[in-house]
């Protein structure tokens, strides 16, 4: 680390970064001052550009305690002959394996997102056999992967998508996620009545007052979309797209109601906004003010009696921690508890460690245990101490009913319903590009010939040399681009 | 002439082995239960032992009920106190109420329903206890305080009955299972059973039909000079 001579900046370390105009990856910067950390880089021919990665410099230099030891994949597909991100195969200088593997299904889509991180030309729709060697060859170099995202384009207008549930219902998958805009479910009620037969848990778009401005879908079928989802019965995951000056005001209250609405909906993502893909890279608003984690906490905490603020999360330590932020809540009678407050922070690091989600592994059980004897102890630090072991006590002798005990299916429903997951993401877009943060980066895309490139890279980079996204992209299965 | 048994808590796991180990061997069998309805007309239904419902912590209804058993069975001659409930609490979480209730469930009914039987045993002088206790009364296990505190009390409750009644040749034990496969047993971790097995020379679980076979011998005249026992039915910790 090294500070500038009026000591007002200092720069954390060397990386590759890219023009915002014309793409060319050029020699940056990760630079903390007073207002926020950036990504500061020139372009020969566009001149310099900054981009905020986090608008409070005390949390980003916070974020070593987050940054565990990574998982090294095995298999690397490429050299890293041209250095990152030229080479992504993965190469051999990536150092983490896929949390969340992401495949696009197609490039169809049924709506026009304004904000969409894909390019939808209507060009191809990978057969299932495709999709089966692609998991496979992910599955070759790591065994188990705690999630696979399908998305797109629009994943269930995909004409084989339930068979390609179907295949993905292995059990080296932890969960198979279908990314959706809703407008299907909103309507077709044979689809649902599939899905619910199916092992999947539903990303349903869902941006409040946001949705027409984000999405070009009204927040109407949105709301239709996850209400029938709900009725079904459905595991359902709503994501929010949050981005300032649009549905900023109301993230706390939407994700408040999302977590005390139904035991369908296990967990919540709000994803921050990033300026790339076809669309994304043309929506209005300056990157430079983007709404980055430490500000969407406050945000969250104002609309939500203060459960859902910073003291309730902490940095995902699976990606770069920059990446993410995760908060565990328990959801009692409509009510809120946020769990981490309760924890002991390198505690929960090292339970989550190299993973998305918490496995019904019995670790959880003893954070919660630890929880319980730490709110006992120090009830001058819980002012609702009492309150907060009745409900643990309440939790508990419902799962353990006295004289006839749940069968262990039925345990796992009950924690299922009142133990929630929020995450906040936020992808990188060619303003906040950075080769050493991606290097981290454990959201990633599969591609047909086997490869595997992180989801940023892929977003912002690789997609322009996917011959697929060529300009001259033959049409596929006789679909009209 | 065959013998006349109340069992009390016949609906749970242990209860029901008990009762149709009893009516095996061709006695009355007469049995409590509070909640588990179902379970104890389906047991009376299969074994023709008579069910009784009463809430043994209310020393009215135990009043009754015993002498409802009395009506139908004529007498009693052995008791088995195995009624009793479990809370799956860390001590930081146990609230007074939750300790009232689990010392009530186990050793406030062990004491109403043995009051009322054990007239009439020393009034003949004769008759059979078994008290229903756990490892956990003698042992370190992650079981709850209250729960174990409880099971510690049938421990006392067994010897000191037992000095008092010896003189009317009335005999007192207990029985004290280890983890068993079903019941309270199923409220156990995943972790701790597999500690349990680990450490256990019998390398498996109990079943309720095993511990019912001890209470049989403990009953009958085989056990006529075992008295003021707890006998561990573990498989060896
Ligand atoms: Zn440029």
């Amino acid at each position: 680390m090294s500070l500038d001579p009026s000591g007002a900046q200092r720069t954390y370390y060397e990386t590759v970064s890219m023009c915002p105009t014309c793409s060319e990856l050029v020699p940056g910067r990760v630079v903390g001052r007073p207002d926020g950390v950036f990504v500061a880089r020139e372009c020969p021919a566009h001149g310099p550009f900054e981009g905020l990665v986090c608008s409070d410099t005390a949390w980003f230099e916070g974020l070593g305690r987050f940054d565990v030891e990574p998982v090294r994949p095995g298999h690397p597909r490429a050299t890293a002959a041209a250095g990152c991100p030229r080479d992504c195969g993965l190469c051999p200088e990536h150092r983490q394996i896929a949390g969340t593997a992401a495949i696009e299904i197609s490039n169809r889509c049924d709506a026009d997102c304004p904000v969409c991180l894909a390019d939808n030309r209507g060009t191809f729709e990978l057969p299932v056999d495709e999709v089966r060697a692609m998991v496979d060859s992910l599955l070759a170099a790591q065994g188990f992967v705690d999630a696979l995202t399908l998305s797109g384009g629009e994943p269930t207008m995909h004409p084989d998508i339930l068979e390609i549930l179907a295949a993905l219902d292995r059990p080296e998958i932890g969960r198979v996620v279908l990314d959706t805009n809703g407008l299907r479910i909103a309507e077709d009620d044979r689809f649902l009545d599939a899905l619910a037969r199916r092992r999947v848990m539903v990303s349903l778009h869902y941006d409040g007052s946001g949705a027409r401005r984000l999405r070009g879908v009204s927040a109407e079928v949105q709301e239709r979309a996850l209400a029938r989802l709900l009725r079904w019965g459905i595991p359902t995951a709503p994501l929010v797209l949050a981005v300032r000056d649009v549905n900023d005001g109301e993230l706390g209250t939407i994700v408040a109601s999302l977590l005390t609405r139904s035991p369908a909906i296990q967990s919540v993502v709000v994803s921050l906004m990033a300026y790339t893909g076809a669309n994304g890279s043309r929506f209005p608003g300056d990157p430079r003010r983007r709404l980055t984690i430490p500000a969407a906490l406050e945000l969250l905490d104002g609309g939500s009696a203060g459960n859902l603020g910073r003291r309730a999360f902490i940095p995902l330590p699976m990606p770069n921690p920059v990446c993410a932020a995760i908060g565990y809540f328990l959801v009692m009678d409509r009510e809120l508890t946020p769990l981490i407050p309760l924890a002991d922070v390198d505690d929960v690091v090292h339970y989550l460690r190299n993973m998305n989600f918490a496995r019904d592994d019995g670790g959880l059980e003893r954070l919660l245990r630890d929880g319980v004897d730490r709110v006992y102890a120090h009830p001058e630090a819980y002012p609702d101490s009492e309150r907060l072991l009745r409900k643990f006590r309440d939790l508990l002798c419902t799962l353990f009913p006295q004289g006839r005990p749940l069968e262990a299916d039925r345990r796992r429903a009950v924690v299922e319903e009142r133990v929630k997951v929020v995450y906040l993401i936020q992808f990188m877009d060619p303003w906040t590009f950075d080769s050493v943060r991606l290097s981290k980066c454990s959201c990633q895309h599969l591609m047909p010939d086997g490869r595997i490139v992180p989801s940023c890279a892929y977003y912002s980079y690789h997609r322009r040399l996917d011959p697929r996204f060529a300009p001259a992209a033959a049409p596929a299965r006789g679909e009209g681009a | 002439m065959s013998r006349s048994v109340l069992v009390t808590g016949g609906s749970g796991a242990l209860g029901g082995a008990i009762v149709r180990r009893l009516r095996r061997d061709g006695d009355d069998v007469a049995f409590t239960f509070r909640t588990g309805r179902e379970a104890a007309e389906a047991l009376a239904a299969a074994t023709g032992a008579h069910a009784f419902a009463a809430d043994l912590t209310d020393a009215a209804q135990v009043r009754r009920m015993v002498g409802e058993v009395r009506g139908r069975l004529g007498r009693i001659d052995a008791l088995v106190n195995n009624a009793g409930s479990a809370q799956a609490l860390p001590f930081a979480l146990i609230e007074e109420r939750d300790w009232d209730e689990v010392l009530a469930a186990n050793l406030k009914t062990m004491f109403l329903v043995t009051r009322e039987v054990a007239r009439e045993m020393v009034a003949r002088k004769g008759g059979a206890i078994v008290n229903i206790g756990s490892l956990a009364g003698h042992r370190a296990f992650e079981v709850p305080v209250h729960w174990a505190t409880a099971k510690a009390g049938v421990t006392g409750f067994t010897l000191a009955l037992a000095q008092e009644f010896g003189r009317f040749h009335i005999r007192v034990n207990a029985v004290a299972p280890g983890l068993l496969d079903d019941g309270v047993g199923r409220m156990v971790p995943e972790r701790a059973a597999a500690d349990f097995v680990a450490h256990c020379a019998g390398g498996r679980r109990g079943t309720t039909a095993e511990v019912a076979d001890v209470v049989a011998f403990l009953l009958g005249d085989d056990a006529r000079y075992v008295n003021a026992q707890c006998l561990c039915v573990d498989g060896g910790i």
